[in-house]
């Protein structure tokens, strides 16, 4: 396998392409090198364990410290919210209030309440309110994720 | 530039009938010296019209309150301005007997329809909303499914 290393100070961060002809064992390999970048460490009361952003259902600020559910588990994550969205909403997170965080992936249907709020079930049964002052944003990034893959289709 | 289509079309019907009217009620009462019923009840209900505008555009600034009561609330509010301008022109001129019922009910059924079109609009949203989910999620399954046979194949190949 022939590998090049360029260096460019102008660049505006860092980036790696692989070129192959097949997968195979060693691009499995590679695939997997660089996708642990995309991981992000998270603790709880066992300790500190490597978690997946599309295995996290929902985020949420409390005290002033960001914690991340997934479907049973719950870690706490060294980001702030604003960084974590910066990283990650291209994984299909979006904010529904001030300190929250969903995955769309996970919402498996919006309902209304009385109150004409709309409450966002989770995959795992979980429901959470998306405040008004999101609502458009939210609906927004659903519509522009539909274009975005009608055009890859 | 295309300054009329299909999204502003309505509201510039709107935009230039009100223009017109109020243009020609000025107009007749500044060379003709007319401001009777027909144009005091113009100039009435475009006061109102901007008043309940301006009330209801305030909505977002009562985004921690529940919905439900905002409109009820706005509605009071603008109903009750309703019935005070009514009161007040009594100062002026004799009220007709149904002057209040009148004006309670040509408030409350623009108010009621506005609000009925803004509940179905809501429900068509949550509508569109989930049928926008389901497909990105469908999209999603089948691209990983796709992804997984690949390396399945990879694995029986070898």
């Amino acid at each position: 396998m022939k590998i090049q290393y360029w260096k460019d100070s102008s660049l505006q961060e860092d980036w790696v392409d692989v070129h192959y002809r097949e997968e195979n064992e060693s691009i499995d390999i590679i695939k997997k090198f660089f996708g642990s970048f995309n991981s992000i460490m998270g603790r709880n009361d066992d300790g500190v364990c490597k978690i997946h952003p599309d295995s996290i259902y929902y985020l949420e600020v409390v005290d002033r410290k960001l914690f991340a559910y997934q479907e049973k588990e719950v870690y706490q994550l060294d980001y702030t919210l604003r960084n974590f969205l910066e990283l990650f909403a291209s994984n299909g997170f979006v904010q529904i209030g001030k300190s929250m965080v969903v995955n769309l992936y996970k919402i498996s249907r919006i309902k209304a309440d009385l109150n004409m709020r709309l409450r966002l079930q989770l995959d795992n049964g979980e429901i959470l309110i998306l405040n008004r002052s999101y609502k458009k944003t939210f609906l927004k990034t659903i519509q522009h994720i539909k274009e975005v893959h009608n055009e890859a289709d | 530039m295309k300054l009329i289509n299909k999204h502003n079309f309505f509201p510039v019907v709107c935009v230039l009938f009100t223009v017109i009217m109020l243009v020609k009620v000025i107009f007749e009462a500044v060379t003709q010296g007319l401001f009777e019923n027909y144009q005091e009840n113009i100039i009435t209900i475009f006061l109102l019209s901007l008043l309940a505008t301006f009330v209801l555009s305030l909505h977002y600034r009562f985004r921690r309150l529940p919905l439900i009561l905002v409109i009820i609330v706005q509605y009071l509010f603008l109903v009750g301005v309703a019935l005070a301008i009514v009161w007040a022109s009594s100062f002026y001129e004799p009220l007709n007997e149904n002057a209040y019922r009148d004006m309670f009910l040509s408030f409350t059924i623009v108010y009621a329809v506005g609000a009925v079109v803004y509940y179905i609009s809501f429900f068509m949203g949550i509508r569109r909303a989930n049928k926008t989910l389901s497909e990105i999620k469908a999209y999603q399954n089948e691209k990983n499914k796709n992804l997984k046979g690949e390396k399945d194949n990879e694995k029986d190949v070898e």
